[in-house]
């Protein structure tokens, strides 16, 4: 840990400018990869207007919103997972642990259990946010009203284990072996072969979500001194509290809903950039947002290189790579406690 | 709000695609992405019209036309390698993956999806939309027509007693009603059991139940390691085998008894035969 | 003028009734010391104050208004709370824990301008902690954390100063260096309250001691009237030498008291 991290300094700066400077970079990037032989030269004729109308195709309906869909779920997690843990003050918590991903992930399967989902695009997605709004409402009730962190914890806890057995009951009582296979693909995760209406559907809800989590900046600093001290310091708890689940709701369920479950982005991001942001947690918002980003482009760009047939899954990729990078967090805060 | 009008629009132009289909000009570059239509496509396409088909189709648990799917281009469902496959018409599943159907929906492709069968009308019913859609209705007809003949042919068969069949599967699952296997039983004149427990769709089997209650034949699922895996513990059980032993039991071929194709006269034909050898059984005890 | 005053309170925490019928008022340029056994309400009568617990019964006014009517923004500026404990949840540095103070001044979207860069600085220099303005938070000693919490309160600038014993923890020196800064804002026309276990140093720096016992103010006013061998031996069960040594008071318990003398 370097002892000088002041806090407005060329340090942050250059931090941001190396993050946008990757964001960019995996963006194209995630232009540039897919099946097709469609490469990084296409991509500058489309910027003269000369394409081909195949490459068009390809690169603005196809790899554009997939791209799109991966900067902005990667950005909603990680900043998810930054607001998480400012507002529990715990470097373990994570955006799905108010019930939100859980939820949305139920209200996916569901549409593909009754076959909802197949009578309009946008069918999934949108049973997937309604039925993590409904989730937040639960979670709001089950939380009570004095603001307190370890009912709300407990409330998610509940919601999340309610939703992934009746997303199991789904399973259990699929009408035939197909629609299990569907609902299992989709529960692990993807950006493949998504289009421009979902990239339109979740924008709204998203840019409303970022908007109520970078609201909280200030909160989640006052936060660093305790409850009491943040409430003296002229902050209310409970205000804070439906800020953030709101903003966790419509973004992170927003997410969930069109790239299925993806773990380990939300929880991972924010504790590697808090040391380079001086652990201020208003500051590590938008870092851990273009971090969150980076990392899922990243990955997206991972799983088309690496498996040429049938595709790996988004989320099995961040898990693979999330749980042991976990176990590390575990090993190495236990040691700096006992030190 | 502009999506439900995009939705409504979507719509008519599913509806309208429908009705123009006979005029439609015949397609000359199909790709399949699902198992099941790979399989009738295969059945009622010249070769040469058939550009990709389903990495499924050539795997031996799933497929019956192995030999017919080598040396045709495979592929994993994906929207970006089938636009460079330049289809003009792409036959998928009602389960196979949404967003990529909806994406090529929207690209503009012509796309026909065939639902999930439950008995055996819908093979009818998936036989007749595949020819059209391919522009070989009479091919279509012809397939039909034969695959009744030889359905009325094995129903010809007298039926005195009908024995009770129960679906025996790795992880102790079992087929009941309102599924291809169950249509698949009662074709071929005999009771499903799990279809008598109430069981609708696939579902638990409890080795107990399975012990308590009366059955003649145990059709089991392949199985797939010499060893087995934990799925297969079930097999192992001394009180399965006990069973195993005082009653009939078969190894059924998956391939025909997935997808709803003419095959899966080949699944009843075979029980067809099962069902003698247990009725000769019978009456020399 | 009266910076804070409340009129029988009563205050319950899950239906156990913690303080009753409590009087209280602070003045400007007061330093006001509360004192009483543990679990004698001190920091629940703090946080009362303060607006962190509701009131079941009485009234609390700061500078002339109810409590309840402030809005939380507006009492933040006047009223500084430093809780026990001195809890940071992430290391941050120490500038930028004290520049937290700043934050019921700043517009949202503000970045700390160099105004408020210079009252950090002081609350800084006034808590002898300015020499490790860049360290990490949870590299500081328990003394040295003490100070920048302090610190982080006199940012606030704030009318009342509520602090849950802030020289806990602290050395012998340090802890005259608060007492002395307290006692200095005090002059310059800030309320203060402070929990504080140290009889000697209450004594000896407070305007006021208000003494609580058994859910009330068992005795009020300068600390000769308060520190009795009789409230002494009944509120903290001891008995105590009570002296003063060239004009200084102190006191010293010297053994526990018989409980029969209740």
């Amino acid at each position: 840990m370097p002892l000088k991290s002041p806090l407005f300094s060329i340090e942050h700066c250059s931090l941001f400018l190396v993050l946008l400077l990757l964001t960019i970079l995996t963006f194209a990037g995630s232009l540039i990869v897919g099946a097709s032989s469609v490469g990084w030269k296409d991509l500058l004729s489309v910027f003269v207007g000369q394409e081909s109308e195949m490459a068009h195709l390809i690169l603005l309906e196809i790899r554009l919103p997939r791209a799109l869909l991966g900067l902005m779920v990667g950005f909603t997690l990680g900043l998810g997972g930054a607001v998480l843990q400012g507002y529990l003050r715990n470097p373990l918590a994570e955006p799905g642990l108010i019930g939100v991903s859980g939820a949305a992930s139920f209200g996916a399967v569901i549409t593909i259990y009754t076959g909802a989902a197949g009578l309009f695009a946008l069918a999934l997605p949108l049973g997937s946010i309604l039925t993590a709004l409904f989730a937040v409402f639960l979670v709001q009730l089950l939380a009570g009203k004095n603001g307190g962190s370890l009912r709300l914890i407990l409330a998610g806890i509940a919601v999340t284990s309610f939703a992934s057995a009746l997303t199991s009951l789904a399973l259990n009582m699929a009408p035939n072996p197909f629609v299990s296979l569907e609902i299992m693909f989709w529960l692990m995760g993807s950006l493949a072969d998504r289009s421009f209406e979902h990239v339109w559907l979740v924008m709204p809800f998203m840019i409303i979500g970022w908007a109520l989590l970078f609201k909280l900046g200030r909160s989640l600093d006052a936060l660093t001194l305790g409850e009491d001290a943040a409430q003296t310091l002229g902050f209310n708890l409970k205000h804070i509290r439906h800020l953030m689940i709101i903003g966790v709701a419509l973004s992170v369920g927003a997410a969930t809903s069109v790239s299925g479950s993806i773990g380990f982005v939300g929880l991972v991001v924010p504790h590697l950039l808090r040391r380079w942001v001086g652990h201020k947690p208003s500051a590590l918002l938008l870092a851990s947002g273009l971090g969150g980003a980076i990392l899922l482009l990243t990955a997206d760009i991972a799983v088309r290189l690496l498996t040429t047939g049938t595709e790996l899954k988004l989320g099995v990729l961040t898990s693979l790579i999330g749980a042991p990078f976990f176990l590390f967090l575990i090993v190495k805060t236990k040691r700096n406690t006992m030190s | 709000m502009a999506f439900s009008w995009r939705c409504l629009i979507f719509l008519l132009i599913a509806v309208s695609e429908i009705w123009l289909e006979p005029v439609l000009a015949k397609p000359e570059r199909i790709v399949s992405i699902n198992l099941c239509t790979d399989q009738l496509l295969m059945l009622l396409a010249d070769r040469d019209r058939i550009i990709s088909v389903s990495y499924l189709a050539t795997k031996k648990d799933t497929s019956a036309m192995i030999r017919e799917a080598t040396g045709i281009t495979k592929n994993h469902g994906r929207a970006e390698e089938i636009m460079l496959m330049k289809p003009d018409l792409i036959l998928a599943g009602s389960f196979t993956s949404h967003p990529t159907v909806f994406l090529l929906k929207k690209l503009g492709y012509r796309i026909v999806e065939v639902p999930v069968i439950r008995n055996l009308d819908d093979i009818r019913q998936n036989i007749k939309t595949v020819a059209e859609a391919i522009g070989e209705p009479q091919r279509g007809i012809k397939m039909i027509a034969n695959f009744d003949d030889r359905l009325s042919a094995l129903q010809a068969s007298p039926t005195t007693k009908k024995p009770i069949a129960v679906f025996y599967r790795e992880n102790s699952y079992t087929t009941g009603g309102h599924t291809l296997a169950n249509a698949i039983l009662d074709t071929a004149g005999m009771l499903n059991l799990a279809k008598q427990l109430g069981i609708s769709g696939s579902g638990h089997l409890p080795l107990e139940t399975l012990l308590t209650h009366p059955s003649d034949i145990l059709i089991l699922g392949r199985k797939r390691s010499q060893k087995g895996s934990v799925a297969a513990a079930a097999f192992d059980h001394p009180a399965f085998k006990k069973l195993a032993e005082s009653r009939l039991a078969i190894t059924i071929h998956n391939p025909y008894w997935i997808c709803g194709t003419p095959f899966v006269l080949d699944a009843i034909e075979h029980l067809v035969t099962v069902k003698k050898t247990w009725q000769k059984t019978l009456s020399s005890r | 003028m009266t910076l804070l005053e409340a009129k029988n309170l009563s205050v319950q925490l899950d239906q156990k009734t913690i303080l009753e019928g409590i009087h209280f008022h602070l003045q400007a340029g007061e330093l006001v010391a509360l004192i009483g056994p543990n679990g004698s309400g001190k920091t629940t009568l703090l946080k009362t104050l303060c607006g962190l617990l509701p009131a079941q019964q009485g009234k609390i006014t700061a500078l002339g208004t109810p409590l309840a009517s402030i809005p939380r923004q507006q009492l933040a500026k006047i009223l500084a709370y430093l809780p026990q404990g001195n809890e940071s949840h992430w290391s941050i540095t120490v500038e930028s824990l004290v520049m937290l103070g700043r934050l019921p001044h700043q517009n949202p979207w503000q970045t700390p301008s160099n105004h408020d860069k210079e009252i950090v600085c002081q609350a800084l220099k006034a808590c002898d902690a300015l020499q490790f303005k860049d360290r990490p938070v949870d590299h500081l000693s328990g003394g040295e954390k003490a100070r920048v919490m302090l610190a982080r309160a006199l940012a606030v600038e704030p009318k009342i100063l509520l602090a849950d014993e802030p020289v806990a923890g602290l050395d012998p020196g340090h802890q005259l260096e608060v007492m002395e800064r307290f006692q200095q804002l005090s002059s310059s026309g800030m309320g203060i309250v402070t929990v504080i276990h140290d009889l000697t140093l209450a004594a000896r720096y407070c305007d006021r001691l208000v003494l609580l016992y058994d859910q009330q103010v068992l005795a009020e006013g300068i600390p000769e009237k308060v520190l009795t061998t009789k409230n002494l031996a009944l509120s903290f069960n001891i008995q105590a030498h009570i002296g003063k040594m060239q004009g200084l008071p102190f006191i010293i318990p010297t053994s526990v008291a018989h409980p029969n003398q209740e």
